[in-house]
């Protein structure tokens, strides 16, 4: 029973989600500036963005010495296209642009596509910053993958379907984030993480000069930052139909309760993010694999044992 | 045309500024940091990323060529000022912006290639040839014949990486990196030299640029801030951070009362000795307890006991030696923190006793 | 097929914004590209070219994560039919995963996932 919604979505789900990551970089401007004890006017913060994205379409490209510029403008391209791939599974409301059977490893395969990009980003540059930075999100992603791919494994399982509408069907009664706690915490986790922002953004670093994307100017890094803010959007907004119930509430339409959970998501990780320092990739993968993974296994088991209990059978 | 005109004023009315400065000028330095903070504007991680280039101080042969090598590889819009005092500050910031938004002048000074060896002629010969010759000496090795006409016709004229051992003994490629001066959160004028396997440091040599002896010195409350602020910045705490550089400024600068003053040190320093998050980021991987935040304590504390006016606390400062000793086998993020907490003197300050034992 | 055709959309429409994003560019940049860029690492010219092989201290978690790989491969049609295969199912999977965990804790006590 194919849900999707009608092809025309496919091209407005692009400017929906620019627009909530407009909103959400605006807002992460607003916090960081009260964090700084310098508070930035909302009237600043909304037209940051765009301001910041003007800057960068007009700032000349850089081509480094004997650098790739081929991989490079690859990896830049991979990003957004990525994320936008990642949501097309996305239910707005109780319906996706494309309902695939298997949409949770649609999402998951989409997302995965990020180690690529920005490892191709980092090496195209021919700079060490940039190599380095590279390198350090293919160590933070063999952290974030295996808790974040348990994660969505058990609320698979909680809905006995790889089908995202079937997932969110099945909370129509109880949300997963109640039975699967720390599935949904270790989401979080691997949404900043696979997006390399927040306390994950060792990969483009201050002590790398902005690592992978050190070297980038004009619309290069636009391209990349974009792509970046787009990845956490819709990482963010999968967290809503995987474990908050997707469109499902009183009163309001399904896809405002949609819109309403995915920005109480986003605005948790960006208030939680100038509370948390950056978290080197030394510690990361110590903590992802042996407490995390262990974690999300037992986690799984538990909803494992739910649903067969209550005579899944 | 004049919607071109139109979308660079306002993409210029944000910059995003660098900083360069060498020995000796942090306070105007700090002058700058606060100017830019107050209005706004973030503070560039890289030529990539910068649009305005503020040079303060009146630099040395050496880091008169580190800003031209930087400069080659600012993109247009850009705009390069020059500061010596403290008065010109916002002005020249100002002037700055004008600069970005002049449409005309922009595309006719853009730069064209970024090789400013000695075959574009973008530097005077005999600096860019200084700075090949000194890195020539620095790291015994053959690879000091970069930007000479005679050598390998690799692109750019430089060589690949060489062999190495690593900790296992197996030959892996060894990459020979100055790091410094142009960095976030790094201290003025240093440069260390490192031999990089990965991410991993496996020899380091750290100099001042133009290494003077007398050198304007900053008051130890202030200059254990300045350090403070780096170690926070670099762990992504980058709201402690801009308090702790507040609270600077207000001591370097006046604005404020001493009460206050003591007030948000006590609630920074609460804040990071409380913070479990920042105690695990922090520790390094062998040592069970974690140097770089004993060392940030101790900083905030003697930062606020200068301000107290109760008793001289020795500045925790570190000298190169040591320093260098300490970085060997490190991976690149921790030796960061390790030379933001380190805070190294030029030589000449090593004769004070009480800077001997490098106490971080 | 039919439920694939939006995400081919999707990508198509995503190739075609990036693509219209870096032809505006070129129309509204203040100049043609930097080229021949040195590599920034503190504004001293560099000694070498930064591509080399880089030294991957964790390379061991690459191996540990491509076992895991390879089980996530079974489990995600595994999830399908736990419920009717019921409880027999369950042992195995949890059995297999526990061998990975015990896999994992040997190579954290032997130091694989320390850098240095």
């Amino acid at each position: 029973m194919n849900v999707a919604l009608p092809l025309g979505w496919a091209v407005l789900l692009p400017v929906l989600l620019l627009a909530v990551a407009w909103a959400a970089v605006a807002a992460d401007v607003v916090v960081a500036g009260r964090a700084a004890g310098r508070p930035v006017p909302w009237t600043t913060a909304a037209a940051l963005p765009g301001r910041e994205a003007l800057r960068l379409l007009v700032g000349q490209r850089r081509r480094a010495v004997a650098g790739d510029e081929l991989l490079r403008g690859v990896g830049g391209a991979v990003l957004p296209i990525a994320a936008l791939l990642a949501a097309a599974v996305l239910p707005l409301g109780l319906r996706p642009v494309a309902d695939l059977g298997v949409g949770i490893v649609w999402f998951n395969a989409m997302e995965v596509f990020a180690w690529a990009a920005v490892w191709l980003v980092g090496w195209g540059a021919n700079s060490t910053m940039s190599l380095i930075g590279g390198y350090r999100f293919v160590a933070q992603g063999l952290g974030w993958e295996l808790p974040h791919m348990f994660a969505l494994i058990t609320a698979a399982i909680g809905a006995q379907s790889l089908r995202v509408s079937d997932v969110v069907a099945a909370q129509q009664g109880l949300w997963f984030v109640v039975i699967m706690p720390v599935a949904f915490v270790a989401f979080l986790l691997s949404v900043a993480a696979m997006a390399f922002w927040g306390p994950f953004g060792a990969p483009v670093g201050r002590d790398l000069a902005g690592g992978a994307a050190a070297e980038l100017g004009g619309v290069d890094r636009l391209v990349v930052l974009t792509g970046r803010w787009l990845l956490l959007v819709a990482a963010a907004a999968m967290a809503v139909p995987l474990f908050l119930g997707g469109g499902h509430g009183p009163w309001l339409p399904a896809w405002a309760w949609v819109l309403v959970k995915t920005l109480a998501v986003l605005a948790a990780l960006v208030g939680l993010r100038h509370r948390i320092p950056t978290i080197r990739m030394e510690r990361w993968t110590e903590f992802s694999l042996v407490v995390l993974t262990p974690a999300t296994i037992a986690q799984a088991l538990v909803v494992t044992l739910v649903v067969l209990g209550e005579g899944g059978v | 045309m004049d919607l071109r005109r139109a979308l660079l004023r306002a993409a210029a009315a944000r910059p995003h500024v660098l900083i360069i400065g060498g020995l000796g000028t942090d306070r105007l330095r700090a002058r700058v940091e606060q100017e830019v903070a107050r209005r706004g504007w973030p503070v560039a991680s890289a030529p990539a990323d910068a649009d305005v280039v503020v040079v303060i101080g009146r630099p040395g042969p050496e880091l008169r060529a580190v800003i031209d090598g930087v400069w080659t590889g600012v993109p247009a819009p850009r705009s390069q000022i020059w500061i010596t005092d403290e008065d010109e500050v916002s002005s020249a910031l100002d002037d700055s912006v004008q600069e970005l938004a002049d449409l005309a002048a922009q595309r006719a000074h853009a730069p064209r290639s970024g090789l400013p060896a000695i075959h574009t002629g973008v530097f005077p010969p005999e600096q860019g040839h200084d700075i090949s010759e000194q890195s020539g000496h620095d790291e015994p090795g053959e690879h000091g014949h970069h930007h000479h006409d005679g050598g390998m016709e690799l692109p750019g004229g430089l060589a690949m990486a060489d062999l190495g051992e690593d900790r296992d003994g197996l030959a892996l490629d060894q990459l020979h990196v100055p790091l410094g001066p142009v960095l976030p959160e790094w201290p003025s004028g240093l440069v260390v030299d490192i031999v990089l396997q990965g991410d991993v440091i496996q020899e380091a040599r750290s100099r001042f640029l133009d290494d003077v002896a007398a050198v304007e010195r900053q008051p130890d409350a202030a200059r254990a801030l300045d350090s403070a602020a780096r170690v926070l910045a670099l762990s992504g705490w980058e709201g402690p951070a801009a308090r702790a550089r507040g609270l600077r400024d207000v001591l370097l600068f006046g604005g404020g009362e001493t009460v206050r003053i003591l007030e948000e040190l006590d609630d920074l320093r609460r804040r990071v000795r409380r913070s479990r998050l920042l105690r695990w980021v922090l520790r390094s991987a062998g040592a069970g307890r974690s140097e770089v935040l004993e060392a940030l304590d101790d900083k905030l504390l003697s930062a606020r006991a200068a301000v107290a006016g109760a008793g001289a606390e020795a500045p925790v400062a570190t000298d190169l030696p040591s320093l260098d000793a300490r970085l060997v086998g490190v991976e690149f993020a921790a030796a960061r923190l390790i030379v933001a907490v380190a805070d190294p003197l030029p030589q000449p300050a090593l004769a004070r006793p009480t800077d001997q034992g490098g106490a971080s | 097929m039919d439920t694939l055709t939006p995400a081919l959309v999707m990508l198509a429409f995503g190739v075609l914004l990036v693509t219209g994003v870096r032809i505006l560019a070129r129309a509204v940049s203040v100049a043609a590209p930097l080229t021949d860029v040195l590599p920034h690492a503190g504004g001293l010219p560099p000694v070498e070219h930064p591509v080399s092989r880089f030294h991957v201290r964790w390379y061991v978690v690459t191996m540990v994560f491509l076992a895991f790989d390879m089980e996530m491969i079974f489990m995600y049609p595994w999830t399908l039919v736990v419920a009717q295969k019921g409880p027999a199912a369950v042992v195995e999977m949890f059995g297999f995963l526990a061998l990975l965990m015990a896999g994992v804790l040997y190579a954290w006590r032997e130091g694989a996932l320390r850098w240095t």
